[in-house]
């Protein structure tokens, strides 16, 4: 039996998201991923003064604020061409990981997690754990991860104010000079975090997360005692057999975060059967199945236009489909550890290529990953040494701000004519990851992954779609901007 | 520039209307109540819903733009760090400057409606505390201040948003009298961003 099926609005998701989905035979035969909300920041921004994007960019988002306010300070920056002083690259960072480590905590526990309390699963030997751990607000988790995260958060006040929407995050680097008493509050806010992940998230110390080096040793650590959320996810993982759910495209792509000087924290680059150098000169976005007026080929973003129409033949989405040389992309953790060569990251999309559980691991790798580089990048901040060069932009100039979110690749293209802002382009994770159908016919990665999933014409939708949204974290107000 | 016509529920701007209308009352008989701010503090909101669920929030208890007066019967001026500097017109010339922002750096924290500076957020912070101007987001049309966000436009040398209340006679002949009596700790640590000088400390005699 042929049938149509639309899913959504979905909860838990940053934003509005709506897919429809062509089914056959009890299986999905094609995703049509629709971003329904068209917000028009791109439009607001041209006109504007440069600096005033620093104001507007990270109001696209509530959760990924940061993200914005650090691209946008990049193209500032690159279009000025300054270079910010240590301190102000060392509070970027900390800045950013804050936000990205926040997210992560925030999607496992309280978007992803809770979807194995459902009544389908009972039964299940590992359920009764689920329903008390992660049940939509009952669960005993978010009662124990919610003040830590409110804690944590607490880095951002003193670091940028006030979070979101900081402006502390400048081109020519931070506004805000720490002193070395702050900087001792901020390791103590670090260390409580270190703690709550140790003991409530991982039941094992962060380095010991972060030297697991392939699936086996997953394995075998999970069978180890230590409880923790983490094993038991991974029990549920290898039950359902979630490394196999969820394929996409098997392309990751990271443009590099965490500014260390000379090199990134975690480099970038694109894999696909090994790891080749990006080249940013190959992205184009598609406008084809996009609600958006065509002005001929796919453009690249820093020549991009963004002119909504209503009606468009073809069209489903005010998501554009941004491609690299044509090719569809996948990016979020998984592609940035994949990228970076983590190992227990390369192993898992060299064995079985992108999956639910290699999503959900890659996002809690990095939260162990990422607050030992933090607690590093404290001491090196040097109160009394300069935290803020000026940034002057020249009437006429262009920059790019290219950056990790925690859920993946973001790009601000920026042009700047008679002194105002003529064009601002984004390209955020989302718009990859849950990009339409290109002029080629290709669907996007959310798309791909979801084709060929178990589904019925009448029954409720299995549990399993909703685990392959959601195991890309989408952010659908970033998405459209 | 509003591509997709977006407005309030009771208010467009500061004129009243917004997509409800003017006449709007909800069940309980309250008006639309206008949590402000972009984006508001977390508590605003909490101790909002908590209010209205204990039947303590009352029309007299929201101004005159519907926001909650326990937020907005404050300025943001109120309990910033900078106020020293703010009374001796010592200012902060670029950004990680210690002092006063408003003469040079666009804040607009002596009209604008909230307790940023009391309240703080994420523990510790405001915008003034992390380094950068208030641009007034309680405000209506703060989006669209005519200017840049972070320069403060003046007439004359004069800024032209004066702090609440404050007739602009006096503003203008304090200022050039605090200005000259600025001690030159405060005027010193002003364009620093660390301390140069510490407050001294003064002996009682024996
Ligand atoms: S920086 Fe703004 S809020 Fe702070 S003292 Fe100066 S005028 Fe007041």
């Amino acid at each position: 039996m042929n049938a149509r099926r639309i899913v959504g609005p979905f909860n838990r998701v940053e934003g509005d998201l709506e897919i429809t989905l062509d089914i056959a035979d009890g299986k999905v035969v094609a995703a049509y991923v629709n971003s329904p909300l068209y917000r028009g920041f791109e439009q607001i921004l041209q006109g504007k003064l440069p600096a005033d994007a620093l104001v507007l960019v990270p109001r696209i988002c509530g959760i990924c604020s940061v993200a914005q306010s650090a691209a946008s300070a990049l193209a500032l920056a690159d279009a000025a061409g300054v270079v910010p002083p240590p301190n102000g690259r060392l509070a970027a960072n900390l800045t950013l990981a804050t936000e990205n480590l926040a997210d992560h905590l925030t999607h496992f526990y309280l978007f992803f997690m809770p979807d194995f309390a459902r009544a389908e699963y009972a039964g299940r030997h590992w359920h009764a754990a689920a329903v008390e751990r992660f049940r939509a607000t009952v669960g005993s988790a978010p009662n124990q991860m919610l003040p830590a995260r409110a804690r944590f958060m607490q880095m951002m006040g003193l670091l940028a104010g006030k979070w979101p929407h900081t402006l502390s995050v400048q081109p020519g680097g931070s506004t805000r000079p720490l002193q070395s008493s702050e900087i001792f509050r901020l390791h103590r806010t670090l260390r409580e975090f270190r703690g709550f992940l140790e003991a409530v998230t991982f039941g094992a110390a962060l380095e010991e997360v972060a030297a697991i080096e392939s699936r086996t040793q997953l394995e075998l650590w999970r069978a180890q005692a230590g409880g923790g959320d983490l094993r038991l996810f991974l029990e549920i993982a290898g039950d359902l057999d979630l490394w196999q759910l969820g394929r996409g495209t098997d392309r990751f792509m990271s443009y590099g975060c965490y500014n260390e000087g000379d090199r990134r924290l975690f480099p970038s680059g694109l894999w696909h059967d090994g790891v080749v150098p990006l080249d940013i000169a190959a992205i184009a976005e598609d406008i084809s199945h996009a609600w958006y007026a065509a002005a001929g080929l796919p453009q690249h973003p820093a020549a991009g236009s963004t002119l909504p129409v209503a009606e468009k033949d073809g069209a489903y989405s005010w998501c554009k489909a941004p491609r690299l040389a044509g090719q569809v992309l996948e990016t979020g953790a998984l592609a940035r550890q994949a990228v970076a060569g983590h190992p227990l990251a390369r192993d898992i999309v060299e064995a079985a290529g992108g999956s639910v559980a290699a999503r959900v691991v890659a996002r809690l790798l990095e939260l162990a990953l990422v607050l030992p580089a933090m607690e590093r990048w404290l001491t090196e901040l040097a109160p009394g040494e300069p935290w803020c060069i000026a940034a002057q932009l020249a009437d006429e100039t262009s920059g790019v701000g290219l950056i990790e979110a925690a859920r993946g690749s973001l790009g601000h293209w920026l042009t700047v004519r008679r002194g105002r802002i003529h064009n601002y382009q984004i390209i955020a994770p989302t718009t990859w990851n849950f990009s339409p159908r290109d002029a080629a016919g290709q669907p996007g990665a959310l798309e791909q992954a979801l084709a060929g999933l178990p589904a019925s014409a009448a029954d409720p939708l299995p549990a399993a779609i909703h685990h392959v949204v959601r195991s890309f974290d989408p952010c659908m107000v970033c998405t459209v901007h | 520039m509003n591509p997709t016509d977006a407005c309030g529920l009771q208010y467009d701007g500061e004129a009243s209307g917004g997509l409800l209308g003017p006449e709007f009352r909800a069940a309980a008989g309250l008006p639309v109540i206008n949590v402000a701010g972009c984006p508001p503090h977390p508590d605003w909101i909490t101790e909002t819903l908590a209010m209205l669920a204990h039947g303590r929030l009352r029309a007299e208890h929201l101004d005159d733009f519907g926001r909650p007066r326990f937020f907005a019967d404050q300025l943001v001026h109120h309990g910033c760090p900078r106020n020293e500097y703010y009374e001796f017109k010592a200012s902060a010339e670029k950004h990680s400057d210690q002092g006063c922002l408003m003469e040079h750096l666009g804040c607009k924290g002596t009209q604008a409606h909230a307790d940023c500076n009391q309240r703080l957020w994420n523990g510790e912070g405001s915008c003034l505390r992390g380094g950068y101007a208030c641009i007034r987001c309680t405000e209506p049309g703060f989006e669209e201040p005519g200017h840049a966000f972070e320069a403060t436009p003046k007439v004359a040398g004069i800024p032209i948003g004066l702090p609440a209340d404050m007739p602009k006679a006096w503003f203008i002949a304090l200022a050039a009298l605090s200005k000259s009596a600025t001690p030159s700790r405060v005027r010193e640590n002003a364009t620093a961003d660390h301390q140069l000088r510490a407050p001294s400390v003064k002996r009682s005699k024996k």
